[in-house]
């Protein structure tokens, strides 16, 4: 039973993490031009380093069509962005809010082949005002076309984009949905000539502010360095002297997307390291090994019990390759009903897991993949686990084997077994400490003192970009009084708001001495509502009517790379890409991009309204509850035609570390798991070794010894056991954890302590799933332990 | 010192009850050398493991050193094993991850002995017994006989006043066996209380009392003629 236990937790614990690991490295693999598709990214060279980027310059799919005839294809896009979308044919006006909206031109369905469902797929994106759903949002929109789908051909949906565009769009195609781990995972494709015509300043544009994706499709046989190779005398030729200096153009393998950190996530997409993924197959094969371990364990332990059986069999006749042959059948339906059970446990926690990891849109299930590979596990567990118990056993002198109930003692506790157990202990202070590590450093960023106000501000997208409307809503607004502060901005402090590529430098200084900086657009109230620390200055002041900047608050590590003190700065002239202005404000250093980052040089000013995307409210403490409704309410009446949603600035934060939490999540299974097995382990170890010792357990008992004493004995083996595992395990996950905390600008450091910690969880562990079943052998009678026969 | 009243034992099945020791009376006083003799199934081993409190009666009185034994307590139970009584079984019982030494120190670690006097006690009766040579061996190295002859050391190491054996020469040859039974012999004749199992006539002549059990049930009692042994 135990053997089964162990074994079932074990194999669905990989199972479960091979599913992810293969989902997340599979991104984009399916695609048929796959292995010839590459997307464009950049590099831009800074005086301290280089920015990399992995959208480009709008133009440029065009230019390289027209320089390289040898590609394939190339293609442009734009987004995903999000829209209003209006079904204009419904009585009931109900909009829905859609982030998924892709611009793409004809060559992105030849080079993500695409599932057509109806409509053709050659002229479909030819008319402007053209839009192809797919079939989920076609049924969004018009449930009553489920039975017919391509009714809805030739219907017309409403589409604003807040600040673009406002536009009926006819559906000229339905297609399949995308597969879920694609990195562009669209709702529905608008033809890129709209969003050309609609935006021609920024579609026609090389400067690095407008950018989008570029993808393109090598033909057969090219190799990407042919290309990459001629693309700096092609940037000569359409860049400003300038950018050409900085910026250069690269091939990323379309398949590296998704698991290669360096040119960060694509828009609306995440990235997940292969770094996490191999430390995820590694945890798999831990658990794995443990739970082979275990076995081992277990099985050689209970053959005591089959000594007898074995004896008789030898005298009958029967060989030592039939008695191997015997035992690893009997591994293999138990490891057969152990991955039976394993499945029907994978599927479960496949879609709790979806439903955990919300937020990168898991789609994890079981398919025939993972039925191969649980048949290969069946395989590769029963001669792993079950050849060395099987030859073990057979081993023995059949005379021998058949009075071991006398000859009972040292022989059986074989290195080897006890170092399996010492394996196990190892593994699972291993799992253990890094558990209490994440989640140790994942605490401390939450706690830590980002530089701004983060608890009780409410966010809300604003759909429309009119000072004057805005400043009416603020009043509204402020007339509640547990609203404290209103503030319009591009984003909240912690994030990349405004990723334009921009540059600082002084005016008095040379062209050369630029450096990148991050942009925040905001109003007046932005430093009071999220409390940034003024060193210098006054706050933000409002941009003049014609978008000119009256004045720049920056950073304090703005200042110190321009090796200037706060109160020096202030009426420093700044030259930025997009205009100039003096530096009227400083503040003090605050988290403005992420806390796995550094602290970027920041600049925070008033621009056009265009670039005020988000409000942040901070209400007063405690009374977010029934300010939140009429918000909702206030929101409503200023912004009827669009969606209303809203996120605490606090769950956002908690939102940037997802892949953390995703690894947190995993590896606590992994060491709840990895204890659960070890406790199964060492349970199983116990019953063997005190059946093994209920003798000497007895005459001991006769002598005079007191229960304590006993346990003391048996105790003393265990610590000594723990003690090697922890050991062993010790300089392993100290290097490990070391690793992945240099990852992090702040990061806790870790000290012995949190390794003692695991150490007295493990003998806790071990005392408790010990001290019950020594406590039955020591409380029964010792006539019993004594009886010979 | 052993006062045994109407005592029984038995195993309750769901319908019946089967009876291994049934109104058993006996009295054994400090001093006596008595042998337990009967077939096999009488119920010898476990008159003796009630006696040594190994095992528990189903019902009668067992009063040792005029104490009622039902009531006494786990520890003090240990504490009559270590200090009044010592055991001597048919298979030995030796600890195997022990050395000889360490098997007859045993006893006296649960005692609570001092290290000093420890060592002395053990070397006197590897000497006595004639093991020094042997001190450091396994028990697994050792004949039948020198492991029993462990077995006795071990028994009396501490000092026990009552000495309980359970077929101590079963598994051995008749010239061990005989070792055996002299040094059973001295330690009586110096004051030791001694009870014994055995199949062996010859053996039981050692003793100077035999009481005949037949399923159960006392079936004789007497004192072995002076002349014998």
């Amino acid at each position: 039973m135990i053997n089964i236990l162990g074994m079932t937790l074990g194999i669905s614990c990989a199972l479960v993490i091979l599913n992810f690991v293969r989902y997340e490295s599979g991104f984009d693999h399916h695609y048929q031009l796959a292995d010839r598709t590459f997307r464009v990214v950049e590099q831009m060279k800074f005086q301290d380093g280089v920015k990399y980027l992995n959208t480009t310059a709008y133009p440029l799919a065009n230019a390289l069509r027209s320089e390289f005839p040898q590609l394939q294809y190339v293609t442009q896009t734009h987004g995903p962005v999000t829209g209003i979308i209006n079904n204009p044919d419904l009585s009931q006006f109900e909009p829905f809010e859609d982030h998924q909206i892709l611009f793409v031109d004809n060559f992105y369905l030849q080079i993500f082949n695409t599932d057509w469902l109806h409509g053709d797929p050659v002229t479909a994106l030819n008319d402007l005002q053209s839009v192809v759903l797919t079939r989920s949002q076609a049924y969004k929109y018009f449930p009553e076309a489920i039975s017919n789908g391509r009714s809805v051909l030739g219907r017309t949906i409403n589409i604003k984009v807040p600040g673009e565009f406002e536009e009926q769009f006819k559906v000229s195609g339905i297609v399949a949905d995308p597969p879920p781990n694609v990195t562009f995972r669209y709702s529905m494709l608008l033809p890129y000539t709209f969003y050309e015509k609609q935006d021609p300043y920024a579609t026609g544009n090389w400067s690095g502010n407008y950018q989008g994706t570029t993808f393109l499709t090598l033909s057969p046989q090219q190799q990407p360095h042919e290309i990459e190779k001629l693309l700096p005398t092609f940037k000569s030729k359409y860049l400003s002297p300038e950018d050409n200096r900085r910026k250069s153009y690269y091939l990323q393998p379309l398949t590296d997307i998704h698991n290669d950190g360096t040119y960060g996530s694509a828009p609306g997409s995440y990235v997940l390291s292969s770094k996490y993924l191999y430390a995820l197959t590694f945890l798999a094969l831990l658990i794995l090994i443990l739970a082979a371990a275990n076995f081992v364990n277990l099985t050689t332990a209970q053959a005591i019990n089959r000594a007898k059986e074995v004896g008789v069999r030898k005298t009958i006749g029967s060989t030592r390759s039939q008695l191997i042959k015997q035992f690893l059948c009997e591994t293999f339906v138990i490891t057969l009903i152990s991955a039976m059970l394993a499945l029907s446990l994978t599927s479960t926690t496949l879609s709790s897991i979806n439903e955990l990891l919300g937020l990168i849109k898991l789609q994890l299930s079981i398919d025939n993949f993972t039925i191969v590979v649980t048949a290969g596990l069946i395989l590769g567990v029963t001669f792993l686990a079950g050849l060395y118990p099987a030859i073990a056993i057979s081993r023995w002198n059949a005379l021998k084997a058949l009075n071991t109930n006398l000859s009972t003692g040292a022989h059986n506790n074989t290195p080897i077994r006890k170092s399996l157990v010492v394996l196990q202990f190892a593994i699972c202070q291993v799992l253990l400490g890094a558990t209490l590590i994440v989640a140790w450093q994942l605490k401390f960023m939450n706690n830590k003192d980002l530089g701004f106000e983060q608890q009780e501000i409410v966010n809300l997208p604003i759909p429309e970009y009119d000072l004057e409307r805005l400043e009416a809503f603020r009043t509204r607004l402020q007339q509640n009084p547990y609203i404290q502060q209103v503030s319009f901005a591009s984003g909240v402090p912690t994030s990349h708001n405004l990723k334009l590529g921009t540059t600082f430098r002084l005016k008095s200084r040379p062209e050369e001495s630029k450096l990148p900086a991050e942009m925040k657009v905001t109003d007046q109230h932005y430093l009071e509502t999220y409390q940034l620390e003024m060193l210098a200055g006054t706050g933000v002041s409002m941009a003049k009517n014609d978008g000119q900047f009256t004045g720049f608050v920056v950073n304090k590590n703005l200042v110190d790379l321009l090796g200037l003190s706060p109160q020096e700065a202030i009426g420093q002239q700044i030259v930025i890409n997009e205009g100039e202005a003096p530096i009227i404000g400083v503040v003090a250093d605050f988290h403005n991009v992420s806390l796995r980052d550094d602290i970027e040089p920041c600049l925070i000013f008033n621009w056009y309204p265009d670039f005020l995307w988000e409000a942040g409210i901070k209400i007063l403490p405690g009374r977010s509850i029934e300010t939140l409704e009429f918000i909702e309410q206030s929101w409503k009446e200023f912004f009827p035609q669009s969606v209303y949603r809203f996120q605490f600035f606090q769950d956002y934060l908690n939102g940037i570390y997802a892949t953390e939490k995703l690894l947190l999540t995993f590896v606590n299974a992994g060491a709840v798991l990895a204890i659960i097995i070890g406790c199964l382990g060492l349970y199983g170890l116990i019953v063997f070794s005190t059946s093994m010792r209920i003798k000497e357990i007895g005459v001991r008992k006769v002598l005079g010894a007191s229960s304590s004493q006993i346990i003391n004995l048996f105790s003393a083996e265990y610590i000594k056991l723990i003690g090697m595992a922890f050991i062993i395990a010790t300089p392993l996950s100290w290097i490990a954890l070391n690793k992945w905390l240099d990852g992090f600008v702040y990061r806790i450091d870790i000290g012995i302590g949190i390794f003692l910690l695991t150490l007295l969880i493990m003998l806790l562990v071990a005392a408790i799933s010990a001290g019950f079943r020594m406590w039955k052998v020591i409380g029964s009678n010792p006539v019993n332990a004594l009886r010979s026969e | 010192m052993i006062q045994l009243t109407n005592l029984d034992k038995y195993y309750s099945t769901k319908f019946t009850r089967t009876f291994v020791l049934k109104g058993i009376d006996l009295e054994i006083k400090s001093g006596e050398f008595v042998t337990i003799m009967g077939p096999s199934g009488a119920g010898k081993s476990t008159l003796l493991n009630i006696i040594g409190m190994l095992d528990e009666a189903s019902a009668g009185e067992y009063l040792f050193m005029d104490e009622p034994v039902y009531k006494i307590k786990e520890r003090k139970r240990s504490e009559l094993h270590k200090h009044h009584i010592g055991f001597v079984f048919q298979a030995y019982h030796l600890i195997d991850e022990l050395t000889v030494y360490e098997n007859i120190e045993t006893p006296l670690l649960y005692k609570g002995i001092k290290g000093k006097e420890r060592k002395s006690m053990v070397a006197d009766m590897l000497d006595r017994f004639n093991i020094v040579a042997k001190k450091d061996l396994f028990p697994e190295q050792l004949s039948g006989g020198q492991q029993q002859l462990v077995g006795v050391a071990r028994a009396i190491v501490g000092q026990p006043k009552l000495l309980l054996a359970d077929e101590p020469t079963g598994n051995l040859h008749t010239e061990q066996g005989h070792i055996i039974m002299d040094i059973f012999k001295k330690l009586n004749q110096q004051g030791m209380t001694i009870i014994q199992v055995t199949h062996s006539e010859e053996n039981a002549q050692y003793g100077k009392r035999i009481v005949q059990l037949v399923d159960g049930m006392v079936k004789s009692d007497d004192l072995v003629a002076a002349e014998a042994g």
